[in-house]
């Protein structure tokens, strides 16, 4: 290795540093496989026997490890000694009873909140028991038994009886993605692997629904939940949880026909009147208005409150980007009044005539009433007194 | 007196096949308007759950809507060219137009039904009820016609008139339609099917004929008129002589 000095020439310089720096590096990395092919020989001289078992608690337990399947693993680069870590300066062969293989010597981080939180021993999950133990491939291989693909299959030796996983098998996520049967989404798809329910939408959702995501940071139910407002809706709020159904099941949340109702919840409820002034009518004035009766009636084609307000980027009146700012409304209506005039945008739309707003609406509706009823009675009154002078003659007649 | 309307006896035709046909054009339309319709005013009461279900569904509740909607302006621009242009037409508009002694007919009538007179009053061809329903139909049709094409095309009407009216126009549709119901089924019922006389019903919409009987009851002006010797011609007053 040449040393050059000359200020020139520095490119040189730092190039040789980097490539013996990797080279290094390369020996490091090396060094311990090398040393555990050796050590695991060791190891496999007995435990590469297909028969070997010891009984504990009654139960046959096996002891073999198959080499290669073991090469082939995330681990297959380390020495067994690693995880065994009570083996190290042991005599060999050890004795009968090793203590449990540690994790946590390399996976420090991935502490498991919820499942370590368990009281009970015998129900608290080691890491063996999702991951495997001497074969484990990598979380993202499919034949990891916590992989999108397998991981139903691994929560439920545990979890068969919660009624979540119950309905989970007939939710969106449970349908196949595709020919391989991978699920649209499995356990560990939404509940990251070591901390469980404790991460929750939006978070859980985003990782494939980005788009929608995205909006919802916008809009203002975004930003009442990310501002720590409990009584803010996130995903599964309007979408469900593990029964979540596509938009289009008659049975989801947010199938039109349910969209009214669901959004009623919280904006025609009393309490979040009293707590955050949100107004109690819509779900009323909705439900007056020609789209309310449709939807009530079957026809789906009419528009929700989500056709207006839009559903994951839903904004208030006053922001300029929002659907229904007064400025957007031509647009808006546009898409399914297509050609609609600027004019939609003068009057109300959650119409609510009174004395004091909309007045004209108010008073015609008022004065038509009374003049339909003023109408009757005229009319019952004339046939009242026409019967009764037809009697009144008729009586007159006989006598 | 049994004053039941029979073929025997002298007979005097009324209403012509056309007319009879209009009417129950405008009977049939109206019905369905009223049926499609109503439910749409009453939206969450059950009858009109049971209804719109029955008729096949909200979509097919607005086509049947908008069908007779569409027979209802068809046969309101007939009736205009027919009341303009035929010569029956425009002689039944005169015989229908209102008039100072309609008003006088109602206070007499008025004055019989309180017993300040012992007659009521005699009539023309048409008394002020029948003059009343038919500009009433009229009216009605046209504010119906207007406010449900509004409706109709609420994009279209965006165009020249704000939201506000459209919710106004909302409001009348729905007002009027009631009130035009009401007429039909308390004022018009009453008039065709149960007033002393007229029960089970006034045939005149299915064969269009009235007795002399009844002509005499009902219209004595237009009765002694026809029995009237026709007027003697005008004389032809005889072109002045050049000078």
């Amino acid at each position: 290795m040449r040393i050059v000095c000359s200020m020139d020439r520095r490119d040189y310089t730092t190039g040789s540093i980097v490539m013996t720096g990797i080279l290094l590096l390369l020996a490091i990395a090396l060094m311990p496989a090398a040393g555990s092919a050796a050590d695991n020989a060791a190891c496999l001289m007995c435990h590469s026997a297909v028969s070997l078992e010891k009984v504990l608690d009654g139960k046959r337990v096996q002891l073999y490890v198959n080499p290669a399947a073991f090469s082939r693993s995330v681990h297959g680069k380390l020495s067994c000694i690693d995880c065994h870590a009570d083996l190290k300066g042991r005599p060999m062969p050890h004795k009968a009873d090793l203590a449990p293989a540690v994790c946590a010597g390399c996976h420090k981080d991935n502490h498991d909140v919820i499942h370590a939180a368990l009281r009970s021993p015998s129900e608290k999950p080691a890491c063996q028991d999702c991951h495997g133990s001497h074969y484990i491939a990598s979380v993202s291989h499919e034949d990891s038994p916590v992989s999108s693909l397998r991981s139903e299959g691994t929560c439920l030796r545990c979890h068969a009886e919660s009624e979540a996983m119950k309905v989970f098998t007939r939710s969106v996520h449970a349908q196949a993605k595709d020919r391989s049967g991978a699920r649209n989404a499995s356990c560990t798809d939404c509940h990251s692997a070591h901390k469980g329910y404790t991460s929750t939408s939006p978070n859980a959702c985003a990782g494939c629904h980005k788009e929608e995501a995205r909006d919802f940071a916008v809009s203002s139910h975004g930003h009442a939940l990310m501002s720590g407002l409990k009584a803010a809706p996130s995903c599964v709020a309007c979408h469900g949880g593990h029964d979540i159904t596509p938009p289009s099941d008659a049975t989801s949340k947010v199938f039109p026909a349910n969209v009214p109702k669901l959004c009623a919840g919280c904006h025609d409820d009393p309490m979040m009147h009293r707590e955050f002034g949100l107004p109690t009518d819509r779900l009323k004035t909705y439900r007056a208005s020609y789209h309310g009766i449709a939807l009530e009636h079957g026809d789906l084609d009419a528009a929700t409150c989500a056709s207006c307000h839009g559903s994951h980027r839903i904004l208030p009146q006053s922001d300029p980007e929002s659907t229904i700012h007064k400025s957007n409304l031509q647009e808006t209506c546009g898409n399914c009044h297509p050609g609609v005039g600027p004019l939609v945008a003068k009057g109300a739309v959650h119409s609510a005539p009174s004395p004091r707003k909309e007045k004209p609406a108010y008073w015609i509706n008022t004065i038509y009433g009374f003049f339909v009823a003023a109408m009757m009675l005229a009319f019952c009154g004339y046939m009242a007194l026409e019967l009764f002078t037809h009697w009144r003659l008729k009586r007159g007649g006989r006598r | 007196m049994a004053r039941k309307t029979r073929i025997t006896g002298k007979q005097y035709e009324r209403l012509t096949l056309n007319q009879r046909v209009q009417h129950i054009v405008l009977m049939v339309s109206f019905s369905l308007l009223v049926l499609t319709g109503l439910p749409v005013r009453y939206p969450y009461s059950p009858i009109s759950s049971f209804i719109i279900n029955a008729l096949g569904g909200y979509e097919t509740r607005g086509i049947i809507h908008r069908a007779a909607a569409i027979t209802l302006i068809g046969l309101t621009f007939y009736h205009l060219g027919y009341s303009a242009f035929s010569r029956r037409g425009r002689a039944e508009l005169l015989a229908l137009a209102p008039k100072k002694k309609d008003f006088v007919d109602l206070f007499d009538m008025l004055k019989l039904f309180f017993g300040f007179a012992r007659s009521g009053p005699k009539f023309d061809r048409y008394n002020y009820i029948e003059k009343f329903e038919y500009f009433a139909v009229g009216w009605g049709s046209v504010v119906m016609i207007v406010t449900g094409l509004m409706l109709w095309f609420p994009a279209q009407a965006l165009r020249f008139v704000p939201m506000w009216i459209l919710d106004i126009a909302r409001i009348i549709h729905s007002w009027e339609a009631l009130l035009a119901f009401l007429t039909i089924l308390i004022w018009h019922m009453y008039h065709a099917h149960l007033r002393p006389g007229t029960f089970p019903m006034n045939w005149v919409w299915l064969n269009g004929m009235i007795s002399e009987e009844d002509m005499k009851h009902h219209h004595p002006l237009e009765y002694e008129r026809l029995k009237a010797p026709t007027p003697p011609r005008p004389v032809v007053t005889p072109p002045k002589e050049k000078k």
